[in-house]
């Protein structure tokens, strides 16, 4: 019950935390000099035709009346009006968002499947080769620009083997999934299309990897520092002297307790790559949020940079709460 | 039981990785054209963007089309919706006559009454693309197939803008999708209704745009049934899908990597000489420039063929005069700078104006800006002119230039239709200071007076004359560092046949008349 009416308050701080976060764009991206109207226009367009544009996407109105004008939007689920896309900002988003949701997914997947195993077994066999060899591989993960892997992975899998598909959700020839939930890899699925589930898995292969790679290693090395950290405790030993099993004193009580760093990483990195990871989108076409706010800001479209702003606030908020609340579970000690 | 898992992994990987799909490019009835930039909108009346252009100019037609002479894009326009037209002595009313049996998707005929809807409706919207055709006053139905054209004043450029984007006729029954007065401009955002050789059949944003060869079109029969337009931004990325014949035409590799894929057996690398220029705007306005001694001296520092050579690789021409070659008009006598050290010096000392300090302002618009603003300041210390350079955001540099908030700046331009007004009056009239064309604020009356004239009148031999006259002019006057006139290098696949450049559609595809082997 304590939990719930501390989810309900974080819930409600939501409100000041987004008012600001729309109110701060606004200024900010409203102090950049530049005329969106005159973007839209074309480059040789004459004054006549700059105004009317301006007039007819509300430009010409005084800031504060712009602002007032967007929060009332935004009460009734109104995004604003992408001045770049002449549409809805939301119906842009809902078009954007669930190839950068999906990208994220599977490569949190990844990350986690990977990175808490060879994190454990790197703490468990420490300074082993094993050991040794899973830091050359974390160390690399780090430090690896992401624009030179993801190249390099093309080349390699797509261009000179040729076992992999190039850039894209999907082949070329291939068309999209009916609409369902805009990942590919459900929406496939529900249209009963193994062939296309297939394509589309193979086709987030490495962009996922690529994404994942530096989380990866994050999360591999955090393991293994918190494991090695929690395995040198008394009640460790304590358990040992017990007789308890080797695998069940490392998975059970040195892992559950050294999983809260893990699992604050994870959550932030959930955070960071839902909002675009602009350059893997970038080298790997793949048509996400990171390739839709770059285009929007160089064309000083700001209705589409705040409402993206917004849903990447929204969801950091979002996730934050999960990672606190996930806290407790792991930790009795953590109350709320 | 730990082995029968790992059985079934292994048995799923190799199932998925056998699936890898060989090149697409295969497919004779499908051209998949790989380009940099996404699409917008679809609506003639509202965009002023040539990667728009591209999917809407072949959904709709127009009144007249561009020639193609000899496999080659041409400037000159011949019928295409219109039949035949007529006009008055006084070059202000143009009437066309309307070619029958050409109808839309759900069976409108294409008549006067679509004219007439069309253009009103692109001058009441009156955005971008309403400049383009600017010049007309009143559209007339006279009867079915004849339609009535008034124009505001004699206009010589008329015919080629209405084989531009904005003047394509789209069906008047758009509007049973009006919203809120809006002339369905929500609608035709994200839809087409026109009667060109191709439709929409699929646009995944961000993804891929499909148009489908029409089958009951009313001109000659599209060969290729289907064009993918696959948006790729990465160079490299575009490249190795050429190669692997994923795609069939890139239009975005950078030049440097050009010479590596011309190695490459199965590529043809097409280069055409193109209308889009790059200059120097120099604010003629701020007291520093307003000697002309001063610009010509700066004029006299550029190392033309240098820049040419070092930043294009040798793609390109250095422009002679304002009108680039190949647009009529184009005066290949005029007097043009060259690298002259001396001269430049002694122009500077005449001026009095030695130890100039000048700031340039440039954008990441155009990658070949960043080298050419180094090679101008090296240039210019060789003549004792001290050049800062200033990079800044797109938007901003283009306030700054609508402002003339600047002394130097980098510009590029290419022309909307075949006329050299696109050129002499946009960029010399004091009319249009700023954005709309004349960006480095440059005021001759005399000037002024010869290209409105020029512009008023419809004899193209008087109308040359009336330019030539004020080049002279204005190379004198030195408003502008003319830098270079660039080549469009299209890349595609040796199997594309029919491919026809038409430096007025510039990144646009003449889908309808490219075929596969």
């Amino acid at each position: 019950m304590r939990i719930l009416s501390y989810i309900l308050k974080r819930l409600f701080y939501l409100i000041p935390v987004l008012l600001g976060v729309t109110l701060l764009v606004f200024v900010i991206s409203h102090a950049i000099p530049g005329d969106p109207a005159r973007m839209m226009a074309g480059q040789k367009a004459s004054r006549e035709a700059v105004d009317n544009l301006r007039r007819s996407m509300g430009l010409d109105r005084p800031l504060p009346e712009q602002y007032l004008k967007y929060v009332a939007g935004l009460v009734q689920g109104d995004l604003g009006f992408s001045i770049r896309n002449q549409r809805p900002v939301m119906e842009d988003i809902l078009d954007f968002f669930p190839a950068t949701l999906e990208l994220t997914l599977v490569s949190m997947i990844l990350c986690v499947s990977v990175g808490v195993p060879l994190g454990i077994i790197s703490a468990v066999r420490r300074n082993r080769p094993i050991d040794h060899v899973s830091r050359v591989f974390s160390v690399f993960g780090v430090s690896m620009p992401v624009f030179w892997l993801g190249l390099m992975l093309l080349l390699l899998f797509y261009r000179n083997l040729g076992w992999l598909p190039g850039s894209g959700r999907l082949d070329i020839g291939l068309d999209p999934p009916a609409h369902a939930t805009g990942l590919y890899l459900i929406d496939t699925l529900l249209a009963g299309s193994a062939d296309k589930f297939r394509n589309a898995l193979l086709h987030i292969l490495m962009p996922a990897f690529c994404l994942s790679y530096v989380y990866l290693a994050i999360i591999t090395r955090i393991v293994r520092s918190s494991m090695i950290s929690v395995m040198g405790l008394d009640f460790i030993t304590t358990a040992r002297a017990n007789g308890i099993a080797e695998t069940v004193i490392t998975l059970k009580h040195c892992l559950k307790n050294s999983l809260i760093p893990t699992v604050t990483i994870t959550g932030l990195s959930i955070g960071e790559l839902l909002g675009g990871a602009i350059l893997t989108e970038t080298i790997f076409n793949w048509p996400g949020m990171g390739k839709y706010v770059v285009d929007s800001v160089n064309f000083l479209d700001f209705p589409a940079i705040m409402g993206f702003t917004l849903v990447v606030s929204f969801v950091y908020v979002m996730i934050n709460l999960a990672v606190d609340v996930v806290y407790a579970f792991l930790d009795p000690q953590i109350r709320y | 039981m730990k082995k029968k898992a790992m059985r079934l992994a292994v048995g799923i990987i190799l199932a998925v990785f056998a699936a890898a799909v060989p090149g697409f490019g295969a497919d004779k009835d499908t051209l998949v054209v790989g380009v940099s930039s996404d699409v917008h909108t679809l609506d003639p009346a509202v965009s002023s963007d040539n990667y728009d252009w591209r999917q809407i100019y072949p959904a709709y037609d127009r009144l007249v089309k561009y020639k193609v002479v000899n496999g080659e894009g041409s400037t000159e326009v011949e019928p295409m919706a219109a039949e035949s037209w007529t006009v008055s002595p006084d070059s202000l009313t143009w009437t066309f006559k309307i070619r029958k049996g050409i109808k839309f998707d759900d069976g409108t005929p294409l008549d006067a009454k679509a004219v007439k809807f069309s253009f009103d409706r692109v001058l009441k919207i009156g955005k971008g693309p309403a400049d383009n055709i600017g010049a007309v006053k009143a559209v007339d139905v006279v009867d079915d197939a004849t339609v009535k054209i008034t124009l505001k004043s004699a206009f010589g450029p008329f015919l080629q803008t209405l084989a531009t984007d904005a003047a394509s006729i789209v069906n008047p029954n758009v509007m049973k999708n009006e919203k809120a007065g809006d002339l369905a401009q929500a609608w035709l955002a994200q839809n087409m209704d026109g009667s060109g050789p191709y439709k929409m059949t699929d646009w995944s944003r961000g993804e891929r745009f499909v148009l489908t060869a029409k089958d009951n079109y009313w001109g000659p029969k599209p060969k290729v049934k289907k064009v993918i337009v696959r948006f790729m931004r990465e160079s490299s990325d575009q490249r190795m899908a050429l190669e692997s014949g994923d795609i069939d035409i890139a239009e975005g590799i950078l030049i440097d990597q050009i010479p590596a894929l011309e190695k490459n057996a199965n590529i043809v690398v097409g280069r055409y000489p193109s209308q889009l220029v790059e200059y120097v705007y120099l604010n003629c306005q701020v007291p520093k420039l307003q000697n002309k001694l001063v610009r010509q001296a700066l004029n006299a520092a550029v190392d033309y063929p240098g820049i040419i050579n070092h930043v294009l690789r040798g793609n390109g021409v250095q422009m002679l005069g304002p009108v680039p070659k190949g647009m009529w008009g184009h005066k290949a006598d005029v007097f043009q700078y060259k690298r002259d050290v001396a001269k430049a010096k002694e122009l500077l000392k005449q001026a009095g104006a030695e130890k100039l300090d000048l700031t340039l302002i440039y954008s990441e618009r155009r990658p070949s800006w960043e080298q050419i603003a180094t090679i101008l300041q090296s240039n210019f210390a060789d003549i004792g002119v001290n050049l800062k350079l200033e990079l800044m955001a797109n938007p901003t540099l283009r306030e700054k230039i609508d402002r003339g908030d600047f002394e130097l700046c980098l510009g590029a331009w290419s022309p909307d239709y075949a006329d050299p007004s696109m050129f002499m009056n946009f960029w010399f009239d004091s009319n249009n200071f700023g954005l709309p064309g004349n960006r480095s604020r440059y005021k001759n009356e005399q000037v002024d007076d010869l290209v409105r004239k020029a512009l008023a009148m419809s004899d193209v031999k008087q109308r040359v004359a009336l330019y030539n006259q004020a080049q002279d002019i204005i190379m004198q006057d030195a408003p502008y560092i003319f830098l270079y006139q660039t080549q469009t290098i299209v890349p595609m696949r040796k199997s594309v046949k029919g491919y026809v450049y038409n430096p007025m559609l510039e990144s646009m595809y003449n889908f309808e008349s490219i075929s596969k082997e």
